[in-house]
């Protein structure tokens, strides 16, 4: 059964850094279809890989950063309070 | 704003200013009291019972706002007491003014000067214009972050769309048309639509969970105060990652609907009333009846959920169309969506009943 709010935000920071922690070039680049965005057409729909390629790519980008506070927070709050 | 004025708005400016008071009941427009106001059937009467060519405003009535209405009704009221029963009023405060005049030093004009209703009124007129003024600002600001236009649509409900929508969501099988009339580019009323969904059932019925669920908890001598904090923080948990989860789903499959969130969150909340009934069964009888209705209740809400979410995600029509691929995602995505509110009623209650 889920806890609470903070449970909720500890478990989203916990996937989040588990996104951004694949390794660009020993990981993502071995993948087959990673280098996706030159081989997409026009209009018809992205496949199911490619659309989560573009996910990984945008949440690297844009949660590397803001992460790095968010987990010191985490980090301090189970320190203090246990 | 509507800044066109027909005849008939004019003459009913034109009559404000005398400072009629209004002649009861429910009234309108500048509350002069000469026109009389029908809501059931927006249409405004004048005194002599002829109905008023109304002009339709941009925004459509959802809601009997009263609230600005009493302040101007008092207002009128206050201007048109002073002008029928002040003029000897004065004369006395002004005779009793000048002798408390007298009592403060140097003659400054002391909480006297708010019996004059002249003043009174301007006072009060000002306040207004402020109350006026902060709400709206604030309005601006909470837009942003939760869109207050949006929702509104969403709880312009009544009874007679509470009783049938509690009666699909129970037994959807004699319901033939499901389709969603749109109108034009506003979000369509659930008053006048029952196929659309609503906020107003997903809110009582989460509300109403967490009571019964603490008296499901206060019967077996399970409860405590926090429980009850705790239930609904559990609740509102499992909502949240269920409607993530659907809308990862609808990201990575790209498909295009005309599902906003808040529908999306209206949708997930309505296993709710089952969760409900299914508690209360499970109090009566205890596991049989609760399984039992689980079960009947599961069945009804996957039905409901799939038949009105084909209309939503399939965008023209209940038909299948020629491009197979994305017909067989929504599929596939109708069955998840529909298949997973048994799993979650189920989640959700089974640790409530003994």
């Amino acid at each position: 059964m889920a806890f609470g709010v903070y449970s909720l935000l500890e478990a989203a920071v916990l996937c989040l850094n588990a996104v951004c922690v694949l390794n660009e070039e020993r990981f993502l680049s071995k993948l087959p279809g990673w280098g996706g965005s030159h081989v997409q057409g026009f209009g018809e729909e992205p496949g199911i890989k490619t659309q989560i390629f573009h996910f990984i790519r945008s949440v690297k980008t844009v949660m590397k950063y803001p992460l790095i506070p968010l987990n010191i927070c985490i980090i301090l709050f189970k320190l203090i309070f246990g | 704003m509507d800044y066109s004025m027909s005849g008939a708005r004019k003459s009913r400016l034109g009559q404000q200013v005398r400072g009629r008071k209004p002649a009861g009941g429910e009234s309108r427009g500048p509350g002069d009291g000469t026109t009389m106001y029908d809501p059931q059937y927006q249409q405004q009467y004048d005194i002599y019972g002829q109905p008023v060519p109304q002009q339709g405003g941009p925004q459509p009535q959802l809601f009997e706002d009263t609230s600005g209405q009493a302040y101007n009704n008092y207002g009128n009221q206050g201007y048109g007491g002073g002008v029928d029963y002040g003029y000897p009023n004065t004369r006395q405060g002004g005779q009793q003014g000048q002798q408390a005049y007298g009592a403060y030093p140097g003659n400054m004009p002391g909480p006297q000067i708010f019996q004059d209703p002249m003043v009174a009124n301007m006072a009060m007129q000002y306040g207004q214009s402020l109350a006026s003024q902060g709400r709206e600002y604030m309005d601006k600001k909470i837009e942003k972050y939760v869109s207050t236009s949006q929702i509104k649509y969403y709880f312009a409900v009544d009874t007679h769309y509470v009783m049938k929508k509690l009666q699909l969501l129970l037994f959807p099988y004699t319901h033939t048309d499901w389709s969603v009339r749109y109108e034009q580019d506003t979000p369509v009323q659930p008053r006048h639509e029952v196929n659309a969904p609503d906020l107003y059932i997903p809110l009582m019925a989460v509300v109403t969970y967490i009571l019964v669920a603490g008296l499901c908890l206060g019967l077996q001598k399970r409860f405590s105060p926090d429980v009850l904090g705790m239930q609904a923080s559990s609740a509102l948990v499992w909502l949240v990652l269920e409607i993530f989860i659907i809308l990862a789903t609808l990201y990575v499959t790209a498909i295009q609907t005309h599902i906003k969130t808040l529908d999306l969150l209206a949708f997930s909340s309505y296993k709710y009333v089952g969760m409900i009934v299914s508690l209360l069964a499970g109090l009566v009888m205890d596991s049989l009846g609760y399984y039992g209705v689980l079960a009947y209740c599961s069945l009804s809400l996957v039905v409901f959920m799939f038949r009105t979410l084909r209309w939503q995600v399939q965008g023209s029509g209940g038909t299948m169309e020629a491009y197979s691929v994305g017909n067989k995602r929504r599929l596939y995505l109708l069955l998840f969506m529909s298949g997973l509110q048994p799993l979650m009623m189920w989640w959700l209650t089974h640790h409530l009943v003994a």
